[in-house]
């Protein structure tokens, strides 16, 4: 099963992350490949993005449910999806950051070369994100990390996870650098 | 004098396109000793061959009789010569027997093309034609990996139309398209991490790694050339653009339009493939462009019958896309069981898993009417179909999108929402499942030809693979569109050396077409697939040879 997780930091408190994160229209647009959500209710929505699955772009509709909303700490969520057989889910953490969030070890070399590529090739495909540097651990007061997993079902799951592995971790880091971009334009600390 | 001209860039020989006819043809340059320049209009590398299954189809090749299979040179030219039905060009077809076998085996010994047999894998009219065979004239290639192309391996197409890091002898063996309910998809997936590639993409992965990486071909992506530069009516360069600006290059022994048809032409279908739409498998950068330059320095154009190219029907299932386009899929269904093709009279008129059968009958024409009667194809299935087959990518039982597929309870209803004659719709299908229960299809023999079965039959479920009632509702269907899969009845006229004619008949010096931008006179009014990569491969083998001989 596809799962990733990046973590970013921020120079704000995170009462201010949450205050923001709390409300998903305000992160929605930030997803990669997002064209439209809709709320159903205080823990349902309907979201439709447009994203690589192998050599073409897709359009899919995934129906969100939050399972947990713990401000200002945590927001998790279940994902499944409405045309595809496919299901995931992923929390949104906001925490101060320690050093149980940075692993003493980093990854691998190798890991972080094959990162480096799919990172490349997703901007290649989907545009620059923001250009953000990582605000140094003595600044940070806050870090979001985003989970974020995909399970395709039925009998071709195997390898629609093989095509879609590569494009999550881009995902990811995108979501998790548009809101850190935003909130520090926003608050002036950028 | 346009040896005044500043150039940008001096070399030999200029590949415009960087499909299988672009890229063999630099390969055989280099080799030759030329200085060589790829130019590729699109973002990556590998042309239409890289969205093909990656067949080439060669009667004599040298695996055949390597694996003790008997053909010979005659036999295969006899069955091209049926193919060709009087349209071919009888030297340009011996062309693709002579200079392919040449060329195949150069691919393969210089260039580390490791080729193999498609195994027991018949000729489309096998075995009515005569000279057709049971087996051994297709090859494709064996899978390679990825990381063999170093900094290319993002850069080369990867197909949305076929099945990558997997090989024809495997997929049969799993089931075919009919049995992709059998198909390994651990191993899939575990391929596509490992970046194994097969058919088409496998194909140009070969091709890209002999050019680039073993040769160190230059080649300009996202660079569309534009106009041919003439001087004493012979061709002399090119002028691409870049990024918004001009590329100015010499070519001091040849260039060649590899450019692939004109799928993507906002005119040239409409005028050439006598059908009222077309949409394309196709990248969007395949549109004609050697067509166009080729016919603004004099070139002649040529065309065969319509029905000779490589078309399908099929559909856009709504939110698929690649490269900024809408993604068209080619339809197989119809020739699966327990599915028909009706036109709207609600009739079949075909054999509906045999495109060779059903493409003319498609286009044919009523003259009292002044219409196409058979177009458009409406596909037909119930739910024995949709329990046990594919839909494109939607697999058995799983839900097809209301904007693609109509469902209804009944035939009639069914019809109604179509705009199919419902009571035609109810006595097509009463007969045809007569025929299914019979296993004999007594209006359009599905099932005669053994190549259609291998593509679009089910073996396992006994009797005649193409045959099975619709007789469980709900029912389904949904109007067919035309999809191109880029190989088009009219292209430039060449000769032996696939240089390019002038509408004068001369040869027009320093200008060479392959592939799909070259008139299809090497097959004439028929087609079978591995054709057009055969096709490629020979212009450009032809087109390099004769380049680097050539004094500036």
């Amino acid at each position: 099963m596809p799962e990733v997780e990046y973590s970013t930091t921020m120079r704000l408190a995170p009462e201010s992350v949450w205050e923001f994160v709390r409300d998903m229209n305000n992160w929605a647009p930030f997803l990669t490949g997002y064209q439209g959500h809709e709320i159903e209710s205080d823990t349902d929505s309907v979201w439709t993005l447009k994203g690589d699955v192998g050599v073409l772009s897709r359009t899919v509709r995934l129906k969100a449910h939050v399972t947990e909303w713990n401000g200002p700490e945590r927001v998790s969520f279940t994902l499944v999806g409405l045309d595809e057989v496919v299901e995931g889910g992923g929390t949104l953490t906001i925490g101060k950051p320690s050093e149980l969030m940075a692993p003493a070890r980093g990854p691998s070399l190798w890991r972080r070369f094959v990162d480096g590529i799919f990172r490349w090739l997703f901007r290649a495909m989907h545009g620059k994100g923001p250009r953000r540097l990582q605000t140094s651990r003595a600044d940070a007061a806050s870090q979001l990390t985003f989970k974020l997993r995909m399970d395709a079902g039925g009998p071709s799951g195997p390898l629609v996870n093989a095509m879609l592995a590569p494009a999550l971790k881009p995902a990811a880091e995108d979501l998790a650098n548009k809101i850190a971009a935003h909130l520090e334009t926003l608050h002036g600390v950028g | 004098m346009f040896n005044r001209r500043k150039w940008d860039l001096e070399t030999d020989f200029v590949a415009v396109g960087s499909g299988l006819g672009g890229l063999g043809a630099a390969i055989v340059a280099h080799d030759g000793g030329a200085k060589v320049l790829v130019l590729e209009k699109a973002r990556k590398l590998g042309g239409i061959c890289a969205y093909s299954g990656g067949e080439v189809f060669l009667p004599g090749n040298h695996l055949q009789a390597a694996a003790g299979i008997e053909d010979s040179r005659e036999k295969g030219l006899e069955y091209l010569r049926f193919l060709g039905a009087g349209y071919e060009d009888r030297a340009l077809q011996d062309n693709l027997v002579d200079a392919g076998v040449e060329a195949v085996r150069w691919f393969g010994e210089r260039a580390g093309v490791r080729w193999k047999l498609i195994k027991d894998f018949p000729d489309y009219y096998y075995p009515t034609a005569p000279g057709s065979a049971a087996k051994g004239r297709y090859l494709e290639v064996e899978l390679i990996r990825g990381d063999t192309l170093g900094e290319w391996k993002r850069k080369v197409f990867l197909s949305p139309h076929v099945p990558i890091g997997v090989t024809h002898d495997e997929l049969f063996a799993w089931g075919g398209f009919t049995g992709i309910m059998g198909w390994d998809f651990a191993v899939l997936g575990q391929r596509i991490t490992d970046d194994l590639r097969g058919f088409g993409p496998g194909m140009m992965a070969y091709f890209v790694k002999a050019a680039l990486i073993d040769r160190k071909i230059p080649v300009q992506l996202d660079c569309a050339v534009r106009e041919l530069i003439v001087d004493d009516g012979a061709v002399i360069g090119v002028r691409a653009t870049q990024g918004g600006k001009d590329l100015v290059v010499r070519a001091k022994k040849g260039v060649l339009l590899a450019t692939g048809g004109y799928d993507w032409h906002a005119s040239l279908p409409k005028y050439y493939e006598q059908l009222p739409e077309w949409n394309s498998m196709c990248q969007p950068s395949v549109e004609g462009d050697g067509f166009t330059m080729g016919a603004e320095v004099g070139a002649a154009v040529a065309a065969v019958p319509a029905n000779n190219l490589g078309l399908f029907f099929g559909y856009h299932i709504p939110g698929e896309e690649h490269e900024g386009k809408p993604l068209w899929r080619g339809s197989w269904d119809g020739g699966f069981p327990h599915a028909i093709w009706v036109n709207a009279a609600g009739e079949r008129f075909a054999d509906e898993s045999f495109y060779r059968d059903y493409l003319p009958k498609v286009r044919a024409w009523d003259g009292v009417k002044q219409r196409q009667p058979n177009f458009p194809p409406y596909l037909i299935f119930d739910s024995n179909f949709r329990e046990k087959y594919p839909l494109g990518r939607f697999l058995p039982s799983q839900d097809l999108p209301e904007s693609l597929v109509q469902r209804a309870g009944s035939l009639r209803e069914l019809a109604a929402k179509l705009g199919v004659d419902g009571a035609a719709l109810e006595a097509t299908v009463a007969r045809f499942n007569a025929f299914a229960r019979d296993g004999v299809d007594q209006d359009f023999g599905r099932g005669t030809y053994p190549w259609a079965s291998m593509m679009t039959g089910d073996f396992k479920k006994g009797g005649n693979p193409n045959l099975g009632p619709l007789d469980k509702p709900p029912f389904y269907g949904l109007q067919l569109r035309v999809v191109s899969a880029g190989i088009n009845a009219a292209g430039l006229k060449t000769n032996e050396h696939a240089q390019v004619l002038h509408v004068r008949g001369r040869a027009i010096g320093g200008l060479y077409a392959a592939g799909n931008a070259a008139a299809p006179l090497d097959t004439g009014a028929g087609y079978q697939s591995g054709l057009s990569n055969l096709r490629g491969l020979v212009g450009g083998w032809l087109a390099a040879r004769h380049a680097v001989s050539r004094q500036p």
